[in-house]
């Protein structure tokens, strides 16, 4: 009987070991279809601080006496563990802003502002959200409107639990990521066809409400089973709602939905009285968000992920009566990611000139940074989004280039067996610990290696069964193994054992493919030191280095009893069948 | 023109929290005048005076809000529950930043207590609220060190709206209320006006320079000079709330406007006059806006006679966004698109599970699994008070109900409950 080896069966069966530390598995089935963004797709996060972030505290001339003159018992004291650059310094609560900055990942824009800021709340930030001017149709976001206009399988999220302005469009593109597992649809067999049914409800509508109320509740519907790996036991998430928030961000990347634009709100900034906690408290939840997406996205997605912090305005200069500060008119705004141009952007704005209300003067136009990241980011037109012209500002150092491999994020495109993982991809050969991620650098077992062997041989129905007691008939990998016994390149760990769920060595690894080549001899290869004469795997190991399948560890080693790890094995596959270039 | 119960269900959904049968039955026939003075009656509404003590405890505001919901469910004068949340709404302090919850549940007993009269009188009031001064900062605003906060607030979104003041006003308007502060020396916190505090030079607020105080700014924008403005402004918000956020005319928000300037200038005389306006009972306001998570829940509480736990409804709420005395901003709760963020929906089916083995032990939707799929349908729409639902919402049931029933072959408990789950969600369900 043929088993036909489904992905999730794959899965299933060998996953376990890197469960702890990635996204679990049980959705799988959920997943046809969904892959992550091309590795050259940029992916925008903006964190939108509610209330008007004060930006002279936040990066400032903190050691300037015209600037303590105004702050007066609200200053912040200048550190040679907080300067930026040029006489500025960060707010102490912002380490990790200071420490990207350092490495050259943050641009900072030191005063940003529009030309009709009105100090109002609600007006600036929809001129914010909607990067619209008072006066123009500002019923959608510019997040929502690059959305609108993306191919269906491209996804916004959201992480804050509201549909900010920002990431609101015509159509409904959003997955509003829970707080809490609890928020999702309740699971099990007798919930299936009621929740199907929500899924539906796009059409039940009379009005306009009920047809935007169905688009949203079957959106909802439909990803909330997707979703409940991010809820799963062992997946790190912080009791800072704002930092939890950015963490369940970056799990979302990670599994690949389509997700390229995300909003997250971080309120609490409008400090009008007792700043000093207050200010410090928000900025160190911003400080350890930011730390905490960059920790949990995948090493591959940093160099096509940028993070866009904003406020909709800055503060006044001069402190207030409860030790705070009033609205103001220029705000800071920051873009991180490591395909950022780090800088101070501008000169700082001069605390000797300001408005008539007193505040400071904004340098650079908002409406400039989002055509920036529309046109060198996100593949968009800054006008076409927009509605208005703005000259783009230095930004990127080159556009979107992540490392991922086949979809899988957790490969580095550099990595010496990004060619082999790109072969045995478009072959059928692996599929991944879960979508997302093949978990190169794990031992591979002894089912894994005879399934991707089996599989590059062409997946042939064997005659018969094994013998193998630790072998069951239905197990995803017995047909692997029963063809290996048939063509006498295994003959188990034992007479009626084959020990699946154990790693490889790379001798052993060696052995199996040699084996399946017709035990190919070779003379004079180059020689291992720990390579003995007469093992069970020395000629195996001969030919494999005569025909250049490997290379050993280090110069004359092969470390024959060493696990083989998963690039390790694939590579050993890839050039026994020439390293065809896919 | 007398009700039909399809306009009695319309009237109710939005003067109360949904129509039960009884209530629908006692609104047919009745002329509009008729009708609108039944919901308008406010005979053994919950009073100032039957709100629970609280202590100062930040636990406390989840007490005051489960008895608020409590009183919204079981109440006879829906009509005050929703003008007081609309107050609430409208001066959104949120006791996250007031801290003491005993200033919480004083502010709520001037919403009540005054609510329905005058709105001069109600704003002297919440203006010195010790609530609103510690929430908007007013209590630290004093000559020479000035606060913008309250006086910007007090134009921008109780009185006269946005860019109908200038920047300069609104440094007027914070010297006119510097001195409005906070007694230093009691507990729980007063008000009290101190004139060395004061800043008594001339101010110029609405091209009239003079020497302003706080209680002069509320005269004039109330009854004097921006009165038309006010009016307009509040006689929009309640068109929004009652009416439709998504549609208004000029002639209509003229009209609301004149009849609050005409009536000491008191919501409930809008409110009323929206209820009897040919605008309101036209079609297209039917169904035509999301109903915010807590009238829903607690429609769902009256029809099934169930109720969610304090803890529990106050999770709920959180996740669908609408905990009360913990508004969003300053600028209270949205509406509409407000409620649709994907979240908000995932918390009232949420809500639909709590509450769906509760239901189907009631007797809820009792005998649904002996239904033909229509007579399945019909029993579903009229438990829910919506038999007037689209033929999509209807064809939606009616696919579940075979499905469940006859393919998965659902015992009558588990049909009941899914019935209950299902319908919950429904458009018509979620829409006022």
């Amino acid at each position: 009987m043929t088993i036909t080896l489904s992905r999730r069966r794959f899965v299933r069966a060998t996953g376990a070991a890197g469960l702890a530390t990635t996204i679990p598995l049980s959705v799988l089935a959920d997943y046809a279809g969904a892959a992550p963004p091309d590795a050259d797709k940029g992916i925008l996060l903006t964190i939108f601080l509610r209330g008007g972030n004060d930006a002279l505290n936040t990066i400032g001339p903190f050691d300037a006496g015209i600037y303590r003159d105004n702050r007066l018992s609200i200053a912040i004291s200048p550190s040679s563990a907080t300067s930026a650059a040029n006489g500025l310094y960060f707010h102490p609560s912002l380490p990790y802003v200071r420490q990207r900055f350092r490495q050259g990942d943050v641009a900072v824009f030191p005063a940003v502002g529009e030309p009709d800021d009105d100090h109002s709340h609600f007006s600036s930030t929809s001129t914010w959200m909607t990067g619209r001017a008072v006066g123009a149709n500002r019923s959608t976001g510019w997040m929502g409107r690059w959305l609108d206009a993306q191919d269906d399988d491209v996804l916004g999220a959201s992480v804050d639990g509201s549909r900010a302005k920002q990431i609101r469009g015509v159509t409904s593109k959003v997955v509003a990521v829970s707080r809490s597992s609890g928020d999702l649809l309740p699971t099990g067999s007798r919930y299936g066809r009621g929740n199907a049914s929500m899924w539906r409800h796009n059409h039940g509508a009379l009005t306009d409400m009920g047809n935007e109320y169905g688009a949203v509740l079957r959106n909802a519907a439909q990803f909330s089973s997707k979703l409940s790996p991010l809820y799963a036991n062992g997946v790190t998430r912080s009791d800072d709602r704002f930092v939890a928030d950015l963490q369940r961000a970056a799990h979302v990347l990670n599994l690949g939905l389509g997700v390229r634009v995300i909003s997250s709100t971080l309120g609490g900034f409008d400090t009008h009285s007792a700043q000093a906690d207050r200010h410090a408290e928000k900025l160190a939840a911003l400080d350890s968000g930011l730390r905490e997406f960059f920790a949990t996205l995948l090493p591959a997605l940093h160099g096509q992920t940028t993070v866009l912090v904003v406020s909709e305005f800055g503060r006044r200069v001069r402190r207030n009566s409860s030790l705070g500060t009033d609205h103001g008119s220029a705000g800071v705004c920051f873009v991180i990611g490591q395909r950022v141009k780090g800088a101070v952007k501008t000169s700082y704005p001069s605390l000797n000139d300001l408005t008539r209300r007193g505040d400071m003067k904004y340098q650079t136009d908002f409406r400039s940074i989002y055509t920036t990241i529309a046109e060198q980011w996100l593949d968009d037109d800054g006008v076409r989004l927009l509605g208005t012209s703005h000259p783009t500002v230095d930004l990127f150092t080159s556009g979107p280039l992540g490392t991922g491999v086949a979809g899988f994020l957790d490969v580095n495109g550099a990595g010496y067996y990004a060619g082999a993982l790109r072969w045995a991809s478009a072959n059928g050969i692996v599929t991944g610990s879960t979508p997302t991620t093949f978990e190169p650098s794990r031992d591979m077992t002894r089912a894994e290696f005879a399934t991707v062997m089996w599989r590059t041989a062409g997946s042939p129905t064997p005659g018969r069964g094994s013998s193998f007691v630790d072998v069951g008939s239905r197990a995803y990998y017995a047909d692997a193994v029963a063809w290996m016994v048939e063509q006498a390149i295994t003959t188990g760990t034992s007479p009626d054992r084959f020990s699946p769920d154990d790693p490889l060595t790379r001798a052993q690894a060696a052995t199996f493919i040699w084996r399946w080549r017709g035990r190919p001899v070779r003379s004079g290869a180059p020689s291992f030191g720990d390579v003995p004469g007469g093992q069970y795997y020395t000629n195996a190991v001969g030919w494999m280095a005569a025909d250049g399948i490997t290379t050993g560890t280090a110069p004359g080693r092969f470390s024959p009893h060493d696990p083989v790890t998963r690039a390790q094995a694939i590579t050993f596959l890839w050039r026994d069948a020439g390293s065809p270039v896919v | 023109m007398s009700l039909t119960p399809a306009d009695a269900r319309h009237l109710l959904r939005r003067a109360a929290y949904g129509g039960l049968p009884a209530e629908v039955n006692a609104l047919v026939g009745l002329s509009r005048a008729d009708a609108v003075a039944k919901v308008m009656d406010t005979t053994g509404a919950t009073t100032a005076a039957d709100i629970p003590s609280v202590t100062r405890s930040s636990s406390e505001r989840r007490r005051l809000a489960h008895w608020w919901i409590e009183q919204m469910t079981t109440t006879p004068a829906p009509i005050v529950e929703r003008l007081t949340y609309f107050w609430h709404s409208h001066f959104a302090c949120t006791s996250e930043r007031v801290r003491d919850q005993r200033l919480m549940k004083n502010q709520h007993w001037l919403l009540r207590a005054y609510g329905q009269g005058g709105f001069h009188y109600l704003l002297t009031r919440i203006a010195t609220d010790p609530a609103m001064l510690i929430d908007l900062d007013n209590a630290s605003n004093v000559a020479g060190d000035e606060q913008e906060n309250f006086g910007r607030e007090l134009m921008e979104l109780y009185t006269i709206g946005r860019a109908v003041y200038s920047e300069d006003e609104v440094v007027s308007m914070a010297r006119a209320w510097t001195g409005h502060n906070l007694d230093d020396d009691t507990d729980p916190d007063t008000y009290r006006f101190y004139s060395d505090r004061h800043d008594k030079h001339d101010k110029t607020l609405f091209g009239i320079t003079r020497k302003w105080d706080a209680m002069d700014t509320i005269d004039e924008l109330v009854n004097g000079v921006r009165r038309d403005y006010t009016a307009w402004f509040l006689a929009t918000k309640l068109w929004a709330e009652f009416g439709d956020p998504g549609w208004a005319s000029v002639e209509l928000i003229q009209r609301l406007a004149d009849v609050m300037k005409a009536n000491d200038m008191r919501a409930v005389d809008v409110i009323r006059e929206i209820f009897l306006r040919d605008e309101f009972w036209a079609p297209e306001r039917r169904f035509a806006m999301v109903k915010p998570p807590i009238p829903w829940v607690v429609e769902l509480q009256r029809r099934t006679g169930r109720r969610l736990s304090e803890g529990r409804l106050d999770q709920r709420c959180d996740t669908m966004g609408q905990r009360l005395f913990l508004p969003p901003s300053v600028a209270g709760w949205g509406h509409n698109t407000a409620w649709l963020s994907g979240m908000s929906l995932m918390g009232r089916a949420r809500v639909a599970y709590d509450l769906a083995g509760d239901a189907q032990r009631s007797g809820f939707l009792a005998g649904l699994g002996d239904k033909t799929p229509d007579t399945a349908v019909d029993q579903i729409l009229t438990a829910f008070g919506v038999p007037d639902a689209s033929p999509e919402s209807r064809e939606v049931l009616r696919t579940w109900y075979l499905d469940a029933a006859l393919v998965d072959d659902l015992s009558d408990t588990w049909l009941e409950r899914e019935g209950f789950r299902v319908g919950a969600m429904l458009p018509e369900v979620n829409l006022s």
